[in-house]
């Protein structure tokens, strides 16, 4: 179990330093930043004696419960050559169950302190109850491992799911309302003392269902890296293509009459690769977002142009996508035709995110000598970017 | 004309796999180049092709070496890869839309080909799906089409034969016998030496990155003295020198 957890974690941390790299550490400062002052602002608005308040925050806690899985670590090959040993299982998923807890335990804690400004601003609720309301969303999330346990192992019936989501939710919704507190507090304790007892019982007489388990982890760790996939090259992981039959018209539009065969190639590979074009959906919606929020031009300003050089910069690995393949390197074409294509394609969609950014800035700020500025600052970063920053960057 | 290779040495990095190369493919010929695995039949492949620069000799095309007129020399020159190479996101009609594109092929008259050559390898009701989804041998076959829809010079076809149905090596023999009528030079590598033996009308021996014999079958009967054998025989005296 420690040498898999090491060469996990170790694994993990490759990653994340991939995915957390200057640019995307630098967006995230400014979206926190952006988010925390509307966060702030909305709160001073809020009526504190409304009645969707309390259920609402219950609604949220329990959404934020999901977050964060049981980690078996399990690879198909264990099934094989785990088989004979399945008798020491029980104290690997306990180690395995520990280990777990670590991310969504911060996570909750961190919703806590989240909502906490939002609770506390209604006066009906002293601050230590927020004590007891971590120590209850931890307590629901450690019987949820543990009942995921055993339904991993063969001959247990199927979950009433919607059943235990309410029993959850009216556990939540305790902590939020004086008076309650301790009694949800007790239950949830002695519920997840019901189900250990459970787990252990199941683990006793039943056997493991190797294939649900292996399975779950599969796509548990596909999920990982499909996310780490956005920001790297993840080995194995290829990102899916689609047909898209729908986009069939919006490609012969933008590529009707461009003889270059690296246009053809880059806008097809675009729209239908997931890799690129979720990316770039992601990003630009994100961004419309964050504009939208900010309440001072000039912010909206800032986070614009970053956002705009943050597409230019992820989509740049697309340039050299197709390098792999030999035929690339033998069609009868200039060298340039491949970098004005490129050139092309993502001047194209640094406008489209241009006008949209553009268009909200409008509708938010009005049309005064403030948005005019934004939006020529936009333009003028996007034209810079594909038209002298992209070229010297991809032929250095 | 047509190739024409004269003292080749080259490989990747430093280290020479090929040492003093040198044979020709004439047009209306069918060359195959024969060798052990390792004795430097893809990388004089790669040479000739451009992705890897000769360390010394030179190589022509119809006159034109890769370094003085690229285009010219890559326009004339069709590539049928060992293991087939698909681009992902592109249909069967799109792969052969793009080389038509990449190749300034009139598209009218590639399309006639192009629709004589799927139909012929019952590719012809799979235009719109995805190639890198297909079998081995479809893929292989996809390969195909698109560089003998072209109207190159010398086709350049890597290990043909493996991965194809009897009905396709007999199609794309047949295939390769027309353009060769039609006046094209082509360059067969292969491990197949019974085909080989009868489709090709001479040979280039490769034996550890020099070239040990080349001609016809008669001519390397000569060379090794082996009067009754065939390719097969002459292969294996071959690798018995060391």
């Amino acid at each position: 179990m420690a040498r898999t957890r090491a060469t996990h974690v170790n694994q993990q941390v490759k990653y994340l330093r991939l995915v957390f790299n200057d640019h995307f550490v630098l967006a995230i400062i400014f979206l926190l930043g952006a988010l925390g002052y509307t966060y702030a602002n909305a709160i001073k608005a809020i009526d504190p004696t409304s009645w969707w308040l309390k259920p609402v925050i219950s609604l949220v806690l329990l959404a934020s419960l999901s977050f964060g899985r049981l980690a078996t670590l399990l690879h198909e090959a264990d099934s094989v050559f785990l088989l004979p040993q399945e008798s020491q299982l029980p104290s690997y998923l306990k180690a395995a169950q520990r280990y777990s807890m670590w991310l969504p335990f911060s996570w909750l804690a961190m919703i806590t302190l989240l909502v906490a400004p939002t609770l506390l601003v209604t006066k009906t609720v002293p601050a230590w109850m927020l004590l007891g309301l971590l120590a209850t969303l931890w307590l629901i999330k450690s019987r949820r491992f543990s009942s995921q346990i055993g339904q991993w192992y063969q001959g247990t019936g199927t979950q009433q799911t919607g059943l235990w989501l309410l029993i959850d939710w009216v556990l939540v919704a305790s902590q939020l309302w004086l008076g309650w507190s301790i009694a949800g507090l007790v239950i949830a304790a002695g519920l997840l003392y019901w189900q250990r007892q459970q787990q252990t019982k199941i683990q006793a007489t039943q056997l493991f269902n190797w294939l649900t388990a292996v399975s779950a982890e599969d796509s548990r760790m596909g999920r990982i890296y499909r996310l780490y996939n956005l920001f790297t090259d993840v080995p194995g992981l290829n990102s899916q293509v689609k047909r898209r039959r729908y986009l069939d018209g919006l490609i012969q539009w933008l590529s009707a009459n461009n003889p270059n065969p690296f246009y053809f190639l880059y806008l097809r590979g675009f729209l239908r690769g997931t890799e690129f074009s979720g990316l770039y959906l992601r990003l630009v919606i994100i961004g419309g977002i964050i504009i939208w929020f900010s309440q001072i031009w000039w912010l909206a300003l800032l986070l614009g142009l970053l956002l705009i050089y943050l597409v230019g910069f992820q989509l740049l690995p697309v340039y050299q996508q197709y390098d792999q393949n030999i035929f690339t390197h033998l069609y009868p074409v200039a060298q340039t035709t491949k970098l004005q294509a490129f050139k092309r394609l993502i001047w194209r969609l640094v406008a489209i995110e241009i006008i949209l950014l553009s268009l909200l800035i409008l509708i938010r700020f009005g049309l005064n000598g403030q948005s005019l500025v934004s939006i020529v600052a936009f333009g003028g970063l996007g034209y810079g970017f594909v038209q002298f920053y992209l070229p010297r960057r991809l032929t250095k | 004309m047509s190739l024409e290779i004269k003292q080749l040495t080259g490989g990747y990095a430093h280290v020479p796999v090929l040492k003093d190369v040198s044979f020709t493919v004439p047009d209306q010929q069918v060359v195959g180049l024969i060798g052990l695995n390792g004795a430097g039949k893809s990388t004089t492949i790669k040479h000739v092709i451009g992705l890897l620069t000769p360390q010394a000799g030179t190589i022509t095309l119809n006159g034109v070496t890769l370094q003085s007129n690229p285009n010219q020399y890559r326009q004339k020159m069709a590539y049928v890869p060992e293991t087939p190479i698909l681009y992902p996101e592109l249909t069967l009609k799109e792969h052969l839309d793009l080389t038509i594109m990449a190749y300034q092929l009139d598209p009218e008259k590639t399309w006639v080909k192009a629709n004589q050559l799927l139909k012929q390898f019952r590719l012809d009701n799979k235009l719109d799906w995805f190639p890198v989804h297909f079998s081995k041998g479809m893929r292989q076959k996809v390969m195909i089409v698109n560089a003998f829809m072209t109207d190159a010079d010398l086709f350049i076809i890597d290990e043909p034969f493996t991965g194809l149905d009897p009905l396709a090596i007999h199609d794309l023999l047949d295939i390769i016998a027309d353009k060769k009528a039609q006046g094209a030079a082509i360059l067969m590598s292969t491990h197949i030496l019974a085909t080989a033996q009868q489709y090709a009308d001479s040979f280039v021996l490769l034996n550890q990155g020099r070239v040990r014999a080349t001609g016809t079958l008669a001519e390397l009967k000569t060379e090794f003295k082996m009067a009754d054998a065939n390719l097969d025989d002459i292969y294996l005296q071959m690798t018995k020198e060391g």
